[in-house]
């Protein structure tokens, strides 16, 4: 299927948007550009704002103030259907009296397409998306995937400039989102449409987008509900606030507070105090913010292991221990915290909860906020 | 399973059901039986001197002594009749069209535009609905008589009794609509269609169930209506049936068999009517539209 009709250059940039219901701030300054071609997700926990942003770029959400442009032109006032967007929703709002046929066909209809290019269109998308034997269904005759299908297939006939997706998937089972996650993904690059996909689920994010917009809730973020925007590696290696750093990845990254005096940290279950890199620009007071992802925190097992320990020692209670198969999450109290081990266990060497164990964090690995900001230390090179 | 209550259950019920059907029938029976006895009396047997218990128990059955379509021939031959039926089906053919499309259009708006005085509108239709109809005679009678004189006209009915229905109609139908996920709408929007298209190519007919309803409680409405036609109507061909029907049953007349008979006759439409939206008071029309 060829790409957009209208939909060259369709880039899409929030400018300063902030959305209102009656006095309550639901979006606060949201400055955003989402290249052409690109595939954008929006991510966040409930309540911060990013179906919102999806549904003002629909043209369902008034904007309250600032501007949304796509494709350069300025979108504020332009009703849904001049803006060249298609969306599918998360409970696929198909029109049930109608059949699959009539569904895929009917924004084609709307706007007076000839019928030969209707059934052109409607027969290139059910092929494409496997719907050709369900065409005189119903939507009720239909499971949830084959339905959330449909719904694609109605946005793919339009061949719009830009796709919205809302949550399109959280409803599917486990291995059928797997399935249609890879399917949207394949289909969105053969398009290059531009495509805003919006997901609470993380992995949703980090598989899918070229670059992922995390937001969260107005009580959280302060300013602006955007806290960052960037490649799904840049989120995960460099995040550049406490909420990015907690938000992505799973399981978590755990973040504690730590004393601080000249480059040293310190911290009542370090065994010594650990030198900071040299890279890092120390924040201003005596504490700082740890963080440590699960990966980088090695158990030490046996003597010899403690001995040749290079890194920062952390010495713990085992709170708790999750097999997970590949591998094992070990939970370690270190007061005031909790810290997770996520390298692999043998059988014999897996603790006990209530065990006291040591494990050694990677310092190279490790991620320093400003206990004030929340923000990401600044780093050399 | 023996002794299971859910087993035993219909046993008794069965009966106690039945004496309810009876009951309930009873009256339509003898209204039948006096249509086809070709007599005017209400009784359909007579008692001799000394009645046995069998002719206590002919007495109060509903089955005439001989069956004959005298009654019904009677009707249409000795008053305007026809004249009354059409006058009836027309006052509330349109009282059904009007009905809807305000309840339609107003119980759409209640249901999902937010906008001053929604609650109080629709607690004000609830108020409406309390006061007894003859109540309103007066009032009405000043407003159509007096004021539109539309006093008789066909017109004049449409208008009270549209204005009667439209209460019951908007909270019925914004009832329904609410059951409609916004997002079919709004997908509809995304679609590129018009407010008025969304309305008219999703919503209604989504909303068929209820809109049934709504034109069937529309039509009996004005259908069976005696009191206010009887009042506005002057000249007896604009009579409907129902007014026309009294004629049969008077202060110095009383042709029960020919009452009975339009009786039947003017029920005949509601049940075409109801037969016809039969097939639309059907449940689960939005299923599959939206994850359920």
């Amino acid at each position: 299927m060829a790409q957009g009709g209208s939909g060259s250059g369709a880039s899409i940039e929030f400018a300063g948007v902030h959305k209102r219901y009656d006095a309550v701030d639901v979006i606060r300054n949201l400055s955003l550009e989402i290249r052409d071609g690109e595939f954008m997700v929006f991510v966040g926990p409930s309540g911060c704002g990013k179906s919102t942003a999806l549904r003002m770029i629909a043209g369902l959400e008034s904007i309250s103030q600032g501007q949304l442009s796509i494709a350069g032109r300025v979108v504020n006032d332009l009703p849904p259907k001049e803006r060249d967007v298609a969306m599918v929703f998360q409970s696929y709002a198909l029109y049930p009296h109608m059949t699959v046929r009539e569904n895929v066909a009917f924004g084609l209809k709307v706007r007076k397409m000839p019928a030969a290019e209707i059934e052109t269109r409607v027969a290139e998308a059910s092929r494409m998306l496997g719907l050709e034997p369900y065409l005189d269904r119903k939507p009720k005759a239909l499971s949830g995937g084959q339905r959330q299908r449909v719904a694609l297939g109605r946005a793919l006939v339009r061949q719009p400039a830009v796709f919205l997706f809302d949550e399109p998937l959280s409803n599917l089972d486990a291995k059928l989102r797997t399935g249609m996650r890879a399917e949207i993904g394949k289909l969105q690059k053969r398009l290059g449409t531009t495509s805003v996909y919006v997901t609470h689920d993380q992995t949703e994010a980090m598989t899918m987008g070229d670059r992922i917009a995390v937001l969260a809730p107005l009580a959280e973020a302060g300013e602006s509900n955007l806290m960052q925007c960037g490649t799904p590696l840049e989120l995960y290696d460099r995040p550049q606030n406490v909420f990015v750093a907690r938000f992505i990845g799973a399981p978590s990254m755990v973040v504690f507070e730590a004393g601080r005096d000249g480059s040293a940290l310190s911290h009542p279950a370090f065994k010594a105090p650990a030198v900071i890199p040299a890279r890092w620009t120390p924040p201003a007071g005596d504490r700082v913010l740890v963080g440590a992802r699960p990966e980088h925190v090695r158990p030490l097992l046996g003597g010899s292991a403690r001995a040749q320990a290079q890194g920062l020692v952390v010495r713990g209670e085992v709170e708790i221990v999750e097999t997970l198969g590949h591998e094992v999450l070990v939970h370690m109290d270190i007061g005031g915290g909790t810290i997770l081990i996520g390298k692999s266990f043998t059988h014999a060497t897996l603790p006990a909860p209530g065990d006291v164990v040591e494990a050694e964090v990677d310092l190279e690995r490790l991620h320093l906020f400003d206990p004030a900001t929340q923000q990401r230390l600044a780093e050399g090179v | 399973m023996k002794g299971d209550s859910t087993v035993r259950a219909p046993w008794i019920l069965h009966p106690i059901l039945w004496i309810i059907i009876a009951v309930l029938l009873y009256p339509v029976m003898w209204v039948v039986a006096l249509a086809f006895s070709g007599q005017q009396s209400l009784g359909l047997a007579d008692l001799p001197a000394n009645p046995t218990f069998l002719d206590r128990l002919r007495m109060v059955m509903p089955w005439p002594q001989s069956w004959s379509f005298a009654n019904f021939v009677g009707v249409w031959t000795e008053q305007p009749f026809g004249r009354w039926l059409w006058n009836s089906i027309v006052v509330a053919g349109l009282t059904t069209v009007v009905g809807v499309a305000v309840a339609c259009t107003a119980g759409y708006a209640f249901s999902r535009f937010r906008f001053a005085g929604r609650n109080a509108g629709m607690t004000l239709f609830l108020v409406t609905q309390m006061f007894p109809g003859t109540l309103m005679l007066i009032p009405l009678y000043a407003i159509v008589v007096d004021w539109l004189h539309l006093d008789n006209s066909v017109w004049g009915l449409v208008v009270v009794y549209s204005v009667t229905a439209v209460p019951f109609c908007v909270w019925m139908l914004k009832g329904y609509f609410d059951t409609i996920p916004t997002e079919i709408e709004e997908s509809a929007i995304m679609d590129g269609c018009s407010p008025g298209r969304v309305f008219f190519e999703i919503v209604l007919p989504l909303a068929k169930p209820a809109v049934a309803v709504t034109a069937l409680f529309s039509f009996m409405t004005a259908w069976n209506e005696f009191i206010l036609a009887a009042t506005f109507m002057e000249d007896d061909t604009r009579y409907t049936a129902p007014v026309g029907l009294r004629f049969f049953v008077s202060e110095f007349t009383a042709q029960w068999g020919y009452f009975a008979a339009g009786s039947l006759m003017v029920s005949i439409p509601v049940v075409i009517l109801f037969l016809a939206l039969q097939k639309f008071l059907v449940g689960g029309l939005t299923a599959g539209g939206v994850k359920g």
